[in-house]
């Protein structure tokens, strides 16, 4: 187990931890225990989530998206080992007004139609789940991504990137702009993707 | 101000009067509640509506009695806008509307998954809470959010309740099942494999219905099976309700609904809850159910922040959103 002082988030689902594997700096994401689900029934639930995630992540760097390799994981503790990431979320480099923040939100557009294209959404596709590393961004948490290449769950993961932008950066509709002519420029169906997006939003679910 | 609410959004036609008692707290002065209970299938609304205007008449009665109220002292009639049966809807609306005429007192509806809401924080501890709304026909995780309620979570098919119910009603149990797989699942042990399903904040349950069908045509142990429903699908909602914590920041969740009433369900939130330090609060059962009282409530709270529905506009909304409230009670409170 890592330390405690090692915690680098607790979400509602998993904690992620800093660790090392094989004397390579790693991120450890353990989904813990949840004591009011029956223990067979998490168990389960907790080895199928994480063996899903793992395999995701790999068809993803297969397909030539940037995300953490897979290092290691071990279903029996619902653990997975990641390969860290130096850097930071596009969220904090964008409110410290980088200079290339445009060009960053083109290539974000870019890297989720590449994603899309490969018959993969995310699930939770906000500018904290995109790290600015060195000159490119890697997407990580794929937590709540999936296979699929259902243009609701495509319109889905848009619809989350466009509220992120609004409620982050209202003053900024040009990094959404950007954004958009990223993912447009990259996926040959994208024009059923913004228009399906739209009709979500008209649709007003807010989550 | 005493307020008299009307709830008729699906099988139970209920009277509440209420009164505020300490600033912000409810005193349920009655709480009169007649449920349509189908001889057989499910509800048919207009054979539900018609139950309703049978029975208004001596539920009013009934309240104002409960209440030792006469009807003069009533201030203000508070009904069921939405969301909900129409048939059903349209004829409490018609009760709260004749009522107001005739007594000369104001008219407001209100949304009733956020009296579900509202009830909790006039009657419980809770203050900021975030709502895990269980029924029959509603599953929502519901919370204040910039100036608003939202829904940040919900089912994609059928309520939760109607899942059980309709489990059981294939099992030959009368209307509502709920509790009486609640019953049966006591006597069960075995963890039997049914669907799971939730996606991102959302959850669905019409698989697990049928999966739990299949099951007990395999020759499973009703006992068995009935345990193994509850374990699946409450754990989801517990699940998503984590999730709106999580992503709001709440350290308050609030049960409603009458799967609330559910002593599993209610154990599972519970430990969810003190796992993550938040609060945890449910009203008295009669409360969780659909009942005019929470109706009454939400009503005053409206009223006293100059909400009105004038007679001529006040109609129903079957599909009455609850991001489309204007909660204006609620303004300048987080």
């Amino acid at each position: 187990m890592a330390q405690r002082d090692a915690l680098i988030f607790l979400g509602a689902e998993a904690e992620v931890t800093r660790s090392a594997y094989l004397g390579l700096e790693s991120v450890r994401k353990r989904r813990v225990p949840k004591t009011y689900r029956h223990k067979e029934l998490d168990d389960r639930i907790r080895r199928e989530r994480t063996r899903a995630e793992s395999q995701l992540l790999v068809e993803a760097n297969a397909a030539g998206v940037p995300v953490p390799r897979v290092l290691d994981v071990d279903e029996s503790t619902a653990t997975i080992e990641l390969q860290a990431i130096e850097g930071e979320p596009l969220r904090v480099v964008l409110e410290r007004g980088a200079a290339n923040a445009l060009a960053l939100c083109r290539r974000f557009g870019q890297i989720v139609a590449r994603l899309h294209g490969a018959g993969l959404v995310h699930g939770d596709l906000t500018t904290s789940n995109v790290l600015v590393s060195g000159p490119g961004l890697v997407l990580v948490d794929f937590g709540l991504a999936q296979r699929s290449a259902d243009v609701e769950d495509r319109g889905v993961d848009l619809h989350l990137v466009e509220r992120t932008f609004e409620s982050t950066h209202p003053e900024r509709p040009e990094f959404h702009g950007e954004f958009l002519a990223g993912y447009r420029a990259s996926l040959p169906e994208s024009a059923m993707v913004l228009a399906r997006t739209q009709e979500i939003k008209e649709r007003g679910r807010y989550t | 101000m005493r307020v008299l609410g009307i709830e008729s959004t699906a099988h139970t036609f209920g009277v509440g009067i209420v009164e505020e008692g300490e600033p912000g707290r409810c005193r349920v002065l009655a709480n009169q509640r007649r449920m349509h209970v189908p001889a057989s299938g499910g509800i048919h609304p207009r054979v539900a509506a018609d139950h309703h205007a049978e029975v208004a008449a001596s539920t009013l009665d009934a309240a104002l009695t409960e209440a030792k109220s006469t009807a003069s002292e009533i201030d203000a009639i508070a009904y069921s806008e939405g969301p909900g049966l129409g048939p059903c809807l349209r004829t409490g609306a018609t009760a709260a509307r004749t009522l107001a005429a005739r007594l000369g007192r104001p008219l407001v509806g209100v949304n009733h998954c956020v009296s579900h809401l509202e009830i909790g924080r006039g009657t419980t501890d809770a203050r900021d809470p975030l709502l895990l709304y269980t029924s029959g026909g509603n599953t929502q995780v519901i919370a204040y959010a910039r100036g608003r309620y939202r829904v940040f979570g919900e089912t994609l098919d059928v309520g939760i309740g109607n899942a059980l119910d309709k489990f059981a009603r294939e099992q030959g149990m009368p209307f509502p099942g709920g509790p009486k797989v609640e019953a049966l699942a006591r006597g069960g042990s075995r963890l039997l494999d049914l669907p799971y399903t939730v996606k991102g904040m959302d959850v669905a349950f019409s698989g697990v219905t049928t999966a739990a069908q299949a099951l007990v045509a395999r020759g499973e142990r009703l006992e068995d099976v009935c345990f193994s429903l509850q374990e699946t699908a409450f754990a989801a909602v517990t699940e998503v309700a984590e999730r709106a914590l999580a992503q709001t920041g709440k350290r308050e969740i609030l049960m409603g609904g009458g799967v609330a009433c559910n002593e599993r369900l209610a154990l599972m939130v519970r430990t969810m809850a003190e796992a993550r330090g938040a609060r945890f609060h449910r009203p008295e059962k009669s409360l969780l159910v659909d009942n005019g009282a929470m109706i009454a409530w939400n009503g005053l709270l409206a009223l006293a922040a100059g909400l009105r529905t004038p007679l001529g506009s006040s109609t129903v909304n079957q599909r009455y959103r609850t991001d489309q409230v204007e909660a204006a009670w609620r303004n300048g409170t987080h």
